[in-house]
């Protein structure tokens, strides 16, 4: 299952998970238009890693990378189950938990009617050490719910992966700290925007308005009509 | 920026200002906020008091045959158009003051200043003081504004008030207009009688606010598509004795719709759409709504607002295909009424160029911000009138006895108006 796993430098992961994003045009650029979050926040730029899965070499890629990260950051003998949350996690999970060999569940994101595995699909034991697994995520408050309801349903939750993480909200640290997990992921917006850089994706003018963002997202977020503090999902 | 005074006026137009806005706060009071019903006696005596006034300031005031209110300075060449400014004089039911009042005051101050300034102008100016704007009374928007430019029916004209005891074309009789030409939609004004448009109004909104910045040039109205009233039609029955899988519950049927379209209105959000939904009215029928009654009828509004035209297609779609949708699994039928349209409607480039001179001109930052509510100036512009609009500030939002506004953010709305209009006339 895992024969062949290759343990590439973090570097190398970032920059080839971010020009895989670039290459399938996962990331979108309006600032005119900009996209505005449930919170309120407003971005310019917009990542759909959803997308992906419709790629089997990358998808194949993403798994490989997400694998060789989870085995050496979290332990080789350290999960017990992969969950995905729903429902852009569902896929990712699934692949890499049969990569690994692994048991695999689904988080809803709401209770279907009520029990402590109202929220659970798939099997689920006690003390069961589970790794989350979603697409992204912006300040790591969205994976709250997920976390609480495997932990309801009785298992242990210490590490959480994306695929993408901002990595722009200061308020990711914290957000980790109160969860009370370590969150893991391939690449950040800092990755996307050295790649774009260097491979000429978006035009000077754009580039300057996403780095304006990311350098600032608050005050970009406030110019543009947007909020700018507390929770961005 | 230097805390020199920027957007400042004289002291004795502010208090010209601060006496309008007094007295007629006092005069359309109801008890909890301002009403000045639409074609009613709060706008009759609000467009009479403006009317005097503008005489005493040395001002020629007159009314159309729509009765507005139309106050003019002429200017150096008669042969040219008017630049006009101004507002609306309605409110909503228990509302602020501000809501249009603000426009009409801001031209008006405008022009006594022009007067008192002795500028020389080649177009006159003039200050329209609009009836009719708000729905809130007869169930459609920009009545007055739309019938000068023949966009008013005969359909229109038999609107039921609120009330049910009238409709729109008892109350304009009852004032005595003509309503001849708006049965044959035919207008009373040509675009080429505006040299321009402008006009000021509160934002209504929370955006200045948060962003601090007190006066802001205005890009676009969001057009809109509203159904007054859909009509989700189940069946009644008994809350105990019927299964879930007998039911038809008008109700949930309605609140699932509404969930979708919720859900659908979040993820176009996130792709950068420009799209507000609302469901202000919602309700059962009155008559038969029981504690243990399934309810078999729910009656609901809904409303779509967006500046682009394309959006609001597609979302108007999305409710007739997902009604259809929820409509034949929980075997129920929604009823949709005729939808009213306004469509989004773009500010003309020359006149935002002149507002954003006037900007620089008052030493005050060029900001732009776009329109979420509907305005007069949508149908100006529609027309083909060059159009712009200014955003005061305010505290509060609107449409609510709270709204606020700031004289001070508001005297500097006066203050690049002055100008641009002036500039519009030379």
């Amino acid at each position: 299952m895992t024969a062949g796993i290759t343990f590439h430098d973090d570097r190398l992961i970032a920059d080839m998970t971010a020009r895989m994003l670039l290459e399938i045009n996962a990331v979108y650029f309006n600032a005119e238009q900009p996209s505005i979050f449930t919170s309120g926040w407003a971005s310019p730029v917009y990542i759909d890693c959803r997308r992906l899965i419709s790629y089997p070499r990358i998808r194949s890629t993403i798994t490989d990378y997400a694998t060789s990260v989870i085995l050496r950051k979290v332990g080789f003998e350290a999960v017990d189950a992969i969950a995905g949350g729903e429902t852009a996690g569902i896929p990712y999970a699934a692949w890499i938990a049969d990569r690994l060999g692994l048991p695999m569940q689904y988080v809803r994101k709401k209770p279907k009617g009520f029990g402590r595995n109202a929220q659970i699909e798939g099997e689920l034991y006690d003390g069961e050490r589970i790794l989350l697994v979603e697409d992204l995520t912006t300040d790591g408050q969205s994976k709250a719910n997920f976390c609480e309801a495997l932990r309801s349903a009785g298992a242990v939750v210490d590490h959480i992966f994306v695929i993408f993480h901002y990595g722009i909200f200061p308020q990711s640290q914290a957000a980790m700290a109160e969860i009370g997990a370590t969150l893991h992921s391939l690449a950040t917006w800092w990755d996307v925007l050295r790649v774009a850089k260097e491979g000429g994706y978006f035009e000077p003018r754009q580039i300057d308005e996403i780095e304006s963002f990311l350098n600032e997202p608050a005050e970009w977020s406030k110019r543009h009509g947007g909020i700018a503090r507390g929770d961005v999902t | 920026m230097p805390p020199e005074r920027t957007g400042a006026i004289e002291p004795e137009i502010a208090d010209i200002a601060r006496r309008i806005f007094d007295d007629l706060r006092l005069d359309g009071f109801d008890g909890v906020g301002i009403s000045r019903e639409t074609y009613g006696p709060g706008e009759t005596r609000a467009l009479a008091y403006l009317e005097k006034l503008a005489g005493d300031l040395g001002l020629a005031a007159s009314r159309d045959r729509l009765g507005n209110l139309l106050v003019d300075l002429p200017g150096q060449d008669p042969a040219l158009a008017p630049v006009v400014s101004g507002s609306h004089l309605d409110s909503v039911p228990q509302g602020g003051n501000y809501d249009g009042l603000a426009g009409f005051v801001a031209a008006l101050l405008a022009m006594v200043r022009t007067k008192r300034q002795g500028a020389v102008l080649s177009h006159g100016l003039r200050a329209l003081g609009l009836r009719g704007e708000e729905s809130a009374w007869y169930g459609k928007c920009y009545i007055a504004s739309l019938a000068m430019f023949g966009r008013l029916s005969s359909d229109d004209l038999d609107a039921q008030h609120r009330d049910g005891t009238h409709t729109l074309r008892d109350a304009m009789t009852g004032l005595g207009i003509d309503v001849g030409d708006i049965d044959r939609s035919r207008p009373i004004v040509d675009p080429k009688d505006f040299a321009a448009f402008v006009e000021l109004h509160i934002e209504q909104g929370p955006v200045m606010v948060a962003r601090d910045i007190p006066v802001a040039i205005v890009t676009g109205i969001r057009g809109n598509i509203r159904h007054r009233k859909i009509v989700c039609q189940g069946r009644a029955g008994h809350s105990g004795a019927v299964p879930r899988w007998l039911r038809h519950d008008a109700v949930l049927a309605t609140a699932e719709l509404l969930s979708s379209m919720d859900e659908h209105w979040r993820i176009l959000l996130e792709r950068g759409r420009d799209l507000v939904m609302t469901s202000g009215i919602v309700h059962t029928n009155p008559a038969e709504e029981a504690l243990s009654r399934i309810p078999g009828e729910c009656t609901f509004s809904f409303e779509s607002r967006s500046q682009q035209q394309e959006t609001l297609d597609a979302f108007e779609a999305l409710l007739i295909n997902e009604a259809k949708t929820i409509g034949k699994r929980r075997g129920v039928e929604f009823h949709f009424d005729q939808p009213i349209p306004s469509p989004p409607a773009a500010m003309a480039p020359q006149v935002l160029s002149v507002m954003r001179g006037a900007f620089s001109a008052e030493n005050m930052a060029v900001e732009e911000i776009s329109s979420g509510a509907g305005h007069d100036s949508a149908v100006f512009a529609t027309a083909g009138v060059p159009t712009g609009m200014i955003f005061v500030r305010n505290a509060n939002g609107s449409h609510n006895p709270n709204e606020a506004m700031d004289l001070d953010d508001f005297y500097k709305g006066v203050a690049v108006l002055t100008r641009s209009l002036q500039d519009l006339a030379r």
